[in-house]
């Protein structure tokens, strides 16, 4: 056995590894329990119920997608707003300008969802709008809700990178375009990666969004996972969280391999 | 080795650069000449980083041209003038790996090409590999193309960035201090590549550097700037054997900067001596600096000129530095011997070993304006002084104080002054230190101290009201 040195540093530790074996690594050894072990004894029937549903299959599809749309708008929004904020002269304003941007956060997420709903509506009965039909809504309200998770990443990314690079490139014959495609998007990229990850894991499995936004051809993973535990099937409800849980590990994975060829410096984060 | 001499690469017209009302660049014009090594030297401070920076783009003065061949470039921006640039921090892009960073600028390259529809195309991958690989050969890193920039030590570092700036074939290369961050054995043998890439490139250098046995061991011209302005542009023996002033000697080598007099056309006297020497052209008895180097004065000569005492001795090598003292002046000399300490020795110093200088100012000639009753504005501070006789000033009158170096005191506390400011420049002249101060509004005032201060210190002023002598300003 290895003995425990209670140095004073490592003390420091203690209430976060508390904080993980109770709220991290026994809630997961739970979900295994009643993924596998809900009927009594050990079986992959709900598991196998699960794969073998092709309605599950397809909701599972529709979220990766709809998160996936919104996290490419979010991005295609983020970059251009936050680059050109990083190029403000007065940093005083720059912060001016993200906090006017933060601000909304400061008001209830629920409150927000609702308002939106409203003004969509508003919107569509009174121009050629169509928001509140399909999708469209609910995307919209993802964007509106997790573009700061965008914004502040990439910020973060351009802001740190050096001035001298973009003089040597210039130095070198490279127009200001060109250093942009070969200097900068490739240096911020690892910023590209945190925020798409801060925006696409919590929208892949959001429910008020799309319990809110949405309609029936909208139903996500996370209104599957709430119509689990609304009938008290806590095994389905583990299993789904289980498919998540591996969603979600696969594209932190994929988005790490991404971010190590687009800067083979920095090996991605997560 | 290309070599045209006379032509010029680069001609810089009466540049000024300011910054936040400052004048970082004051009024330089330079002429550089094709192929040459030309070292831009001074403290740091100085201007020659922004004048470099405006000569690769990076910067635009505020008034002035800069031509490159001929041309104006002024306004042009740096990826449309043919310089490249190391840089004192290297900036390697992380994220491409040595080759890559080589071949940045190549493959933004165009080459004139009939065969085509535009006249030009791009370098071809093989054309740009062979490019590549030759610049790592120069540079002695030849099988690093694959490695990442962070698995490379500094020296390795700066020879990629050397080479990334090189293989561009550029007709001037810039080098803004990249030798600063290495050590001592590094930066020697770094010396000695850069001369070699010199020879082997004939591409125009210019280099800039605080470090003046760096510039003397490797231009063919050295550029002395101080404050924004150029003190003096000569090869670096003529810097060394005949410096224009007092800062350029004290600045490049060891010397001994002495207060003396001319007493005429190749007579010069200080130490209470009179000497001979080769200058000539000033006035009769006008107060001079003289420099002479450590290695000029012989001691215990056949003829003996002078006498002083031993009081210090240190081995340094091939050769002992000694301290000798005459009254109450500090002789620096250099000798293969050592002597007792305590012992009278005489000393003699040969003609050519005697460099006179004008003395760059006499006397603070302070440009002011009247603020009271017998008060003036020095550093927006209100002095008082004592009108001459007969003279008469109201208030807004423009004015020259009159202040002689020694009558302004300093204090270690700043509290204690009148007014404070900033030492910047500091020369040892034999008795006393003379430093320049620049007060907080941005005018210098020049003090012989007998104490050695710091530059950079921070420093309070004390002048009485005797030792200011005022006149109306004879411009208005």
């Amino acid at each position: 056995m290895k003995k425990i040195n209670f140095n004073s540093r490592s003390l420091f530790a203690l209430p976060y590894v508390l904080y993980m074996i109770i709220f991290v690594v026994i809630p997961l050894f739970m979900l295994l329990f009643f993924a596998f072990f809900g009927d009594g004894g050990f079986s992959f029937a709900e598991v196998g119920a699960f794969f073998s549903d092709g309605s599950q299959w397809a909701t599972v599809g529709r979220s990766l997608r709809i998160a996936l749309v919104a996290s490419l708008w979010c991005i295609l929004i983020a970059y251009p707003l936050a680059y050109s904020i990083a190029k403000i002269k007065s940093k005083t304003i720059q912060y001016m300008v993200l906090m006017a941007l933060v601000a909304p956060m400061w008001i209830n997420g629920l409150l927000r969802t609702i308002a939106l709903k409203d003004l969509t509506t508003m919107l569509d009965e009174n121009t050629f709008l169509h928001l509140t039909t399909g999708e469209t809504l609910l995307t919209l309200g993802l964007i509106i809700d997790y573009l700061p998770f965008m914004l502040m990443p990439i910020y973060l990314v351009i802001t740190g990178i050096s001035k001298s690079y973009l003089e040597v490139s210039a130095d070198l014959g490279a127009s200001p375009f060109i250093t942009f495609l070969k200097v900068t998007l490739p240096l911020s990229m690892s910023g590209i990666i945190s925020g798409f990850l801060m925006v696409f894991t919590p929208a892949v499995s959001t429910y008020y969004m799309s319990e809110y936004l949405g309609d029936q051809s909208t139903f996500m993973i996370g209104e599957q996972l709430n119509t689990m535990f609304t009938k008290d099937n806590k095994s389905g409800a583990a299993v789904i969280a289980l498919v998540l849980l591996v969603l979600v590990g696969v594209s932190v994975f994929i988005a790490n391999r991404i971010s190590r060829i687009g800067n083979n410096k920095k090996g991605g984060i997560a | 080795m290309a070599k045209f001499t006379g032509e010029k690469i680069i001609e810089l017209k009466n540049i000024v650069k300011i910054y936040d009302k400052e004048k970082v660049v004051d009024d330089v014009s330079l002429s550089i000449k094709k192929g040459d090594f030309v070292t831009i030297l001074g403290p740091s401070g100085c201007g020659k980083t922004t004048l470099l920076r405006m000569i690769a783009g990076f910067e635009k003065p505020t008034e002035g041209t800069i031509y490159l061949e001929g041309v104006d470039v002024t306004n042009i921006p740096p990826y449309k003038r043919n310089i490249n640039t190391v840089f004192q921090k290297y900036a390697l892009f992380p994220h491409l790996n040595v080759f890559n960073n080589i071949a940045y600028g190549l493959k933004l390259k165009t080459v004139p090409d009939a065969n085509t529809k535009k006249g030009y195309r791009l370098l071809s991958q093989q054309e740009i590999t062979d490019k590549v690989n030759r610049a790592l050969r120069m540079v002695d890193l030849e099988d690093y193309g694959h490695r990442d920039i962070d698995s490379l030590s500094g020296g390795q570092q700066q020879r990629i960035a050397i080479a990334r700036a090189i293989v561009n074939e550029p007709k001037v290369l810039l080098l803004d201090e990249p030798l600063s961050a290495l050590d001592l054995k590094m930066r020697k043998e770094m010396q000695i590549e850069l001369r070699r890439l010199h020879k082997e490139l004939g591409i125009t250098f210019i280099y800039v550097t605080h470090d003046q046995e760096e510039a003397m061991t490797m231009s063919d011209t050295i550029v002395v700037m101080r404050d924004g302005e150029i003190q003096q542009v000569g090869t670096p023996k003529k810097i060394y054997d005949e410096p224009q002033n007092a800062y350029t000697a004290d600045f490049i080598g060891q010397s001994n900067i002495i207060s003396a007099k001319m007493i005429r056309d190749k007579v010069v006297e200080f130490f209470g001596y009179k000497f001979p020497c080769l200058d000539k052209g000033f006035k009769p008895n006008e107060p001079v600096d003289v420099v002479v180097r450590p290695e000029d004065v012989t001691i215990n000569p056949a003829k003996p000129q002078f006498e002083g005492v031993v009081m210090n001795s240190v081995f340094k090598g091939n050769f002992y530095d000694l301290t000798i003292v005459l009254d109450d002046y500090e002789l620096s000399v250099i000798d293969t011997k050592t002597y007792p300490l305590g012992e009278k020795v005489t000393m003699a110093i040969e003609p050519d070993g005697i460099h006179v200088m004008p003395k760059e100012a006499l006397t603070n000639e302070y440009e002011t304006e009247i603020t009271g009753e017998n008060t003036i504005s020095i550093g927006d501070t209100d002095f008082e002084f004592i009108p001459a006789a007969g003279e008469t000033f109201a208030k807004g009158d423009k004015v020259v104080a009159t202040i002689n170096f020694d009558k302004i005191e300093l204090t270690d506390d700043e509290a204690e002054g009148q007014i404070s400011g900033n030492i910047t420049d500091m020369i040892y002249k034999g008795k006393y230190y003379q430093v320049k101060i620049w007060l907080d509004n941005d005018t210098a005032l020049i003090v012989d101290t007998p104490y050695d201060w710091d530059t950079d210190d921070r420093v309070g002023l004390v002048i009485k009201k005797e030792d200011i002598k005022v006149r109306h300003d004879e411009k208005d």
